[in-house]
């Protein structure tokens, strides 16, 4: 089945030369098998590592998202109309993957629905905090923008809702999106945080920028 | 993606229903009824698998929604 793409950029992690990318809607059998085959022996390896050494314990939060079974909840949710999955191909690799929610409402705006980043992932190789130097930046920021376009193209103003794992926390933030702190409901008590339709429309200014 | 268009008959009680809950969500009736259709798929996959539909209020009583 042929999905729908969009043409994007990332930036080079060495040259900082723009390059260019495709962020598809649905993620495919290949995506799945990149995840299964090339992040996660990174993933678990870094997680070992950190574990081995529990002085460097603060890797151990570095791969906080190396359990997500990302076959298992495409395939779950495939038929769901509640779900849409992106991800982002550049150099024949899988580069990031986003599972949205779409039936959760807004803290902000009581009431009013909101796009609910239920899991977004980055290859482990262009994360900063994995790697000297990331091979590609800005994959995070593509995914989270289609976020906040999904939001507009299905009437919900921009809205976008999320829990964060710990280290995620600051990025949000830059994001300028609001913290309603660390929320009992969820387990591990993570931090929700929210964008407001506001936020949502000078984010979409910057990038177009 | 391939959109679909079709004619939705609609009786002035349903019509006056989708235009009170459009205005409430702030949202066009094409994606209320999109998000009604969600919800309700959500819905019938946890039923179908067993799972059972229950409001909660501020005593935290439970009542079960039986879906017919």
């Amino acid at each position: 089945m042929t999905r729908p793409y969009y043409n994007t950029y990332l930036t080079d992690g060495t040259t900082y030369a723009l390059i260019e990318a495709t962020l598809f809607e649905g993620i495919s059998d290949v995506n799945l098998k990149d995840h299964k085959e090339k992040w996660l022996p990174l993933l678990l390896g870094a997680r070992q590592e950190a574990n081995a050494r529990p002085a460097q314990g603060q890797h151990v939060a570095r791969v906080e998202d190396a359990h997500w079974d990302w076959s298992r909840k495409v395939k779950t949710y495939r038929v769901s109309l509640s779900h849409r999955h992106f991800a982002v191909e550049c150099a024949a690799d899988t580069q990031g993957l986003m599972q949205l929610e779409l039936t959760h409402r807004s803290r902000i705006d009581p009431g009013q629905h909101l796009i609910y980043i239920d899991l977004l992932s980055v290859a482990p190789w262009n994360r900063k905090k994995l790697v000297e130097r990331p091979r590609l930046i800005g994959v995070g920021s593509v995914l989270f923008t289609q976020a906040v376009g999904t939001s507009l193209e299905e009437g919900f103003s921009g809205r976008v809702g999320l829990h964060s794992l710990p280290t995620s926390a600051d990025w949000y933030r830059k994001q300028r999106m609001q913290s309603f702190g660390p929320d009992p409901a969820y387990p591990s008590g993570l931090e929700y945080f929210e964008m407001s339709p506001d936020e949502a429309e000078k984010h979409i200014q910057r990038v177009s920028e | 993606m391939t959109i679909r268009t079709m004619t939705l008959n609609l009786s002035e009680a349903e019509m006056e229903v989708l235009e009170t809950l459009s205005r409430k969500k702030t949202l066009s009736k094409t994606a209320l009824i999109k998000q009604a259709l969600r919800l309700y798929q959500a819905i019938e996959m946890r039923i179908d698998r067993g799972e059972k539909l229950f409001f909660e209020d501020d005593k935290k009583d439970k009542s079960e929604l039986v879906l017919v």
